[in-house]
């Protein structure tokens, strides 16, 4: 069994490569138990979302501070 | 508008020099990291200042006209990657990623690797992925930048390549001269960093009152 330090490697690891079968139910039976990696699992997704966000700011703002 | 309020920001339609100076000193610092090259990261906040301001007529206010420059910015530094890749393999070699462990995932982690109870980032609230919803919420993006700016430089190299230039692993390892399995493991250590980092200054905060 992984520990939380592992899995949050593999729940990272996710975001950057396709995970083997193995990985994948060890993360995800992990996850359905445990809260904390649960949340950096999503807030790893979460997180790449509000990178792309912050980039694309430049036509948003733009347009919302128009006249 | 009067003429005399050249200082209350926002509201004018031109950049200022100061607002200049202060954002030239932030893509200097941005650039410098990416590069590890000062001269190299000069000459390119140079051009892309050069770009911008050609065009910042059609700018209305400060805030706009510091994602376009950082945008700029950017691409300037990812042409420079993709075509000097021998060049920046050079002065990445000259500053080694870190080796060994980072002390921060110790005080989060037990020495079983299980979690501390209260070092557990919080969930965000997913909306923040949302461009509709937070547009105006400007204080969050101060924040994420300061998160972003505190990891240590080769972590914040590895994740801004990744999530915001958007370049592939392969492209990456090659610029930072590393191994996939070491990227890996920066990605990891950089992603669990900034979780705690928005977990205590922002989400604690602001959002679970």
């Amino acid at each position: 069994m992984k520990n939380c330090r592992q899995i949050t490697q593999l729940a990272s690891d996710a975001q950057d490569r396709p995970l083997g079968t193995g990985e994948k139910l060890q993360l995800h039976s992990h996850i359905m138990m445990c809260r904390g990696c649960r949340a950096f699992y999503k807030n790893t997704h979460t997180l790449s979302q509000m990178v792309k966000t912050m980039k694309s700011q430049t036509i948003d703002s733009n347009k919302a501070k128009g006249p | 508008m009067s003429d005399r309020n050249q200082n209350s920001s926002q509201s004018h339609d031109q950049v200022t020099p100061e607002f200049i100076t202060e954002v030239r000193e932030q893509m200097l610092a941005f650039s410098q990291l990416q590069l590890g090259c000062p001269h190299l990261a000069e000459d390119v906040v140079q051009e892309a200042l050069m770009a911008a301001l050609q065009n910042d007529s059609q700018f209305k206010g400060d805030s706009a006209f510091k994602s376009w420059v950082f945008g700029i910015l950017k691409n300037k530094i990812v042409d420079h990657i993709r075509k000097d890749s021998k060049y920046t393999s050079l002065t990445a070699l000259q500053n080694p990623p870190e080796n060994g462990e980072d002390i921060v995932l110790d005080t989060l982690f037990n020495d079983a690797g299980f979690w501390h109870k209260d070092c557990m980032p919080s969930q965000f609230n997913h909306s923040w992925s949302n461009p509709e919803v937070h547009v105006q919420s400007e204080g969050f993006w101060e924040v994420l930048e300061v998160c972003l700016t505190n990891l240590p430089s080769d972590q914040a190299r590895a994740f801004l390549m990744r999530e915001y230039m958007e370049l592939d692993t392969e492209e990456i390892c090659s610029e930072m001269v590393i191994s996939s399995s070491h990227y890996y493991v920066l990605m990891h250590r950089a992603r669990l960093r900034l979780q705690t980092c928005l977990t205590r200054r922002w989400f604690q905060v602001n959002e679970m009152r």
